[in-house]
């Protein structure tokens, strides 16, 4: 099965190429670091093939009014080669052109561009420019050239934007795809708590898609958000988490969850511990296999240690079924746990 | 074609690439490798084109005036 990030990641190389996803499925046997390779390699191979022409393209810019250039643009040009030509302008030529353009030709034109070769004029960019070509990518639901964007804004921009664009699954599945990590981070700072609230509680209530991936969205953001993440996770309303849990069981993802849970205030985790749906049987055993699996016993039986009598019974008894392997790797991260505790 | 990738096709491919090194493509097949190098190539010819075809249509649009020191940039 293909993951997000090589999904992405081949849609970005077929635009390069000009061809449909579906002729490069193959790919999906690369890892997604590779595909991005190939399409960075590409972009930038395809920009050198006629890097003369663009320079040519854009020094007559400098001798051609504005109001004629954005013409030439949007009729002769079209969005492709307008976008290999953009980082070439003086930031403020492409401003000043780009006012002269349709919303919709940008957009079509922030789809074929690679955001990293047009930094300058990206940043020089007003504000209200910015939000409403963001309004009509995001109805297009471009995610994917949004999440690319992300990197290249600054925090106004970024702030406009997010405050015009309500749709709070519409954020979260843009946050899938911003590339800098650390640039997310600096985004969830920006965002209210309630706001931040409303999108765990999309992912967590969501799709069978949308969990998994605000999972590992979660766990690459630094530790003080993943903890803050973690407890607004804890403290939605029972159908979302319930939700969360089912997907989590389905998708065998608890080696990415159980970490999550680990970081939960002490409340948090006695009360989402102690719900029914975690103490299912089956749900239990696949916990039990996980923190064997993924040597997550640290941040298990910590939290066994808050269930209550029944819960730990149940538990106890599905670690027997496990097999005398795993009930040693237990024993042996029970003993280890509680000598520290015992030199005290 | 199905078979063993050969040092030639990846040449090719590393060509179309610009000369950059290749990543880890060893999960790919002969076939699949060759695809990739015919839509690389076909990128580049598309991309020839549609600037030959932008460049007849943007001179159509410029004022007489400017249409001598443009064509004069644009194709000197």
């Amino acid at each position: 099965m293909s993951t997000l990030a090589q999904r992405a990641e081949v849609i970005k190389l077929a635009r390069v190429l000009g061809v449909p996803a579906g002729r490069l499925e193959y790919l999906y046997k690369l890892e997604a670091a590779a595909i991005r390779q190939l399409r960075e390699h590409a972009s930038a191979s395809l920009f050198d093939a006629h890097r003369k022409l663009f320079q040519r393209i854009a020094a007559t810019t400098k001798l051609v009014p504005a109001p004629l250039i954005a013409v030439i643009a949007e009729k002769a040009m079209g969005p492709l080669l307008c976008a290999r030509t953009t980082g070439l302008l003086p930031p403020q030529r492409a401003v000043e052109i780009s006012r002269r353009l349709p919303v919709g030709f940008l957009a079509d034109l922030c789809i074929e561009l690679d955001p990293r070769s047009a930094r300058d004029v990206i940043a020089a960019m007003p504000g209200d420019r910015v939000v409403e070509v963001s309004r009509e990518l995001a109805r297009r639901e471009e995610f994917i050239t949004m999440g690319r964007f992300v990197d290249c804004l600054d925090d106004d921009a970024i702030r406009a934007t997010m405050s015009d664009l309500r749709d709070d699954e519409a954020l979260l599945r843009i946050g899938f795809f911003v590339e800098d990590k650390r640039r997310l981070s600096d985004i969830i700072d920006l965002l209210p708590r309630e706001r931040l609230l409303n999108i765990v509680r999309v992912a967590a209530g969501g799709d069978a898609e949308l969990w998994p991936e605000a999972l590992a969205m979660i766990n690459s953001v630094d530790e003080t958000q993943r903890r803050q993440m973690a407890d607004l996770a804890a403290e939605l309303e029972e159908p979302a988490i319930v939700n969360m849990i089912a997907i989590t069981q389905a998708q065998e993802l608890w080696p990415a969850m159980l970490p999550v849970v680990a970081m939960m205030s002490g409340d948090n985790q006695r009360r989402l511990i102690n719900l029914p749906a975690l103490q299912d049987e089956a749900v239990l055993a696949a916990i039990i296999r996980a923190a064997d699996a993924a040597g997550l016993w640290a941040q298990l039986l910590p939290l066994v240690a808050l269930m209550d009598n029944a819960g730990q019974a149940r538990a106890a008894r599905v670690a027997q079924t496990q097999g005398a392997a795993v009930l040693e790797r237990l024993n042996h991260s029970l003993r280890a746990l509680a000598r520290p505790a015992a030199h005290a | 074609m199905g078979g063993a990738v050969s040092e030639k096709q990846l040449e090719a491919l590393t060509k179309e690439l610009g000369g950059k090194s290749l990543p880890d493509l060893s999960a790919l097949s002969a076939a699949e490798i060759a695809s990739l190098t015919e839509s690389l190539r076909r990128a580049r010819r598309a991309q020839e084109e549609q600037l030959k075809r932008a460049f007849d249509g943007a001179l159509g649009h410029i004022p007489l005036l400017l249409r001598g020191p443009v064509r004069k940039i644009l194709l000197p």
